[in-house]
């Protein structure tokens, strides 16, 4: 399984460069406009997808996984691998942050404060990350990465409609009239810490992680790829 | 008893609008199976099947005596494959994909691996969208060669090739097979390359096999007859396959030349038939077109 890992690191040796390119240009984008704090999540989120989707999309245009099936190995571990690498690529872009955080911070170009929300907003990007994949990557290997593509396009568009709408939504509410259930949603969040908040959706991220491996395996598993 | 490496058994897959019927063949160890039909027979379908890459309706497939569906990983460990088309990282070199190929093999050696290279003039360093079709499929023989399998199954491999390098190919697997360990299922349209180094013969036509066996008893077998218009009749036509009727005369095949000589004589006692051997071109030509 490690070899099929690897494969998806070195198949895209040539796209570190484009992903450097990004990081840097949305870096000063995000610093130059006064969101510091929110530059190491979006730089995170476009590499992270960008990774997956090139690692998905190298398979489709050269049919490989017809080469990757015809070899002793199982479907199995062919989704193994993929679930791997795509959290393999989530932990080292954010340990990558972490460190260029901390020098920063070391060096006195980002203040303390501004860090420790960075670190907060960063968590909270990758566990979305997360719970992304886990919706993508089944689509892909029951479709092929080209079509899941098309409908992902669509996902992001309804989750940035819905989140534009409950804004607007939110914008609304006459002040100081809250719906009931906004009050009681607000105060429950109020008495639980942001640490709390981050482990209950991690542990809710890796199940999803994990439940959307298991279905991954099956579609592949039925999936004729000739 | 010679040992079977490759049995299958009553193969049925179906399509919407194609279907392998009833699919039956054996390879014994150590022998060439020339797999022979023309495009669209079934051929890569079969092939498929016995590598466990498509899922099939009906029937069974034992190599090396094991279940290829329950025992797959094993089975392929064993096996090596060469597929009608090539499928390859086409940004990685070489050596990158036999590393990574050959990471799965138990029985992998590099130095096979280099060897075959070198003899096929294939560089390590290159890329593989700098490769030619040609030099793909050999890059494909060479993988598949490289861990030293027990049976080799290739899917039109000459096809495409220039017929210097088919005919290198073709040496080489006549040398492979000398040792008796490793057999070889070879699919093909190109029925002189399965004439040149076959021992056993499957003819497939429409997902159905017309005739399975040693390809010099199928030769020897088989004979063109040909004649004058005039003695064209019913009761002759029927002991004929793929009859074809010309302006002076007809010809057809028989694997039955005593009865049809014997049933001429009675019919036409002053009359003359010419008979000659049948190459597997023709065999393949009149049985198919009839079917």
């Amino acid at each position: 399984m490690l070899k099929l890992v690897l494969k998806d690191f070195q198949i895209q040796k040539k796209s570190f460069l484009n992903y450097a390119f990004i990081a840097t240009f949305l870096s000063f984008f995000f610093a130059m406009s006064g969101m510091a704090q929110m530059t190491f999540a979006m730089v995170t989120f476009p590499i992270v997808y960008g990774f997956i989707n090139r690692a998905l999309y190298e398979d489709e245009k050269n049919n490989t996984l017809r080469l990757l099936v015809s070899l002793p190995v199982r479907r199995k571990t062919v989704v193994h691998a993929r679930y791997v690498s795509a959290a393999a690529i989530i932990l080292i872009m954010a340990l990558v942050c972490t460190a260029i955080n901390i020098l920063l911070n070391a060096f006195g170009v980002t203040p303390l404060q501004e860090t420790g929300n960075g670190f907060i907003i960063l968590a909270f990007s990758m566990l979305a990350m997360v719970f992304l994949i886990s919706v993508y990557l089944p689509i892909a290997f029951r479709l092929g990465s080209i079509k899941a593509a098309n409908i992902n396009r669509f996902l992001f568009i309804g989750i940035f409609a819905a989140s534009t709408g409950a804004s607007i939504a939110l914008q609304r509410i006459p002040k100081g009239q809250p719906p009931e259930f906004i009050i009681r949603l607000v105060s429950m969040f109020q008495s639980i810490s942001i640490v709390e908040i981050l482990l209950i959706l991690s542990a809710a991220a890796v199940c999803t992680f994990l439940i959307s491996m298991q279905l991954s395996i099956r579609f592949f598993e039925k999936r004729e790829l000739f | 008893m010679e040992e079977t490496i490759l049995r299958v058994d009553g193969l049925v897959k179906r399509y919407d609008r194609f279907q392998l019927d009833k699919v039956s063949f054996s390879l014994p160890r150590g022998y060439i199976m020339g797999f022979v039909g023309k495009n669209g027979a079934g051929k890569s379908t079969t092939i498929k099947c016995i590598m466990n890459l498509i899922k099939y309706d009906e029937g069974s497939i034992e190599i090396f005596g094991l279940d290829s569906r329950r025992n797959s990983l094993e089975v392929r460990n064993r096996i090596g494959y060469v597929s009608e088309d090539q499928y390859f990282y086409e940004e990685m070199t070489v050596e990158w994909t036999g590393s990574f190929i050959g990471s799965y093999f138990r029985h992998w050696k590099e130095e096979n691996f280099n060897r075959l290279l070198k003899d096929f003039g294939i560089d390590k360093g290159k890329k593989i969208k700098e490769l030619s079709k040609g030099m793909k499929v050999k890059l494909s023989i060479a993988l598949a060669m490289a861990h030293s399998p027990e049976l080799l199954i290739l899917d039109e491999p000459t096809s495409g090739l220039d017929p210097v390098v088919r005919n290198e190919i073709l040496d080489l697997f006549r040398e492979i097979i000398q040792d008796e360990k490793c057999s070889i299922l070879f699919s093909s349209h190109i029925t002189s390359d399965i004439e040149k180094i076959a021992d056993f013969v499957t003819i497939i036509d429409n997902g159905r096999i017309i005739i399975s066996e040693e390809k010099d008893s199928l030769m020897e077998k088989w004979k063109v007859v040909k004649a004058d218009n005039g003695y064209y009749c019913g009761e002759l036509a029927v002991m004929l396959r793929g009859v074809k009727r010309g302006e002076l005369g007809f010809s057809g095949i028989t694997d039955n030349l005593k009865d049809f000589s014997s049933v001429f004589r009675k019919r036409f006692p002053e009359g003359k038939f010419k008979t000659e051997k049948a190459g597997l071109d023709e065999i393949l030509l009149r049985l198919v077109k009839e079917e």
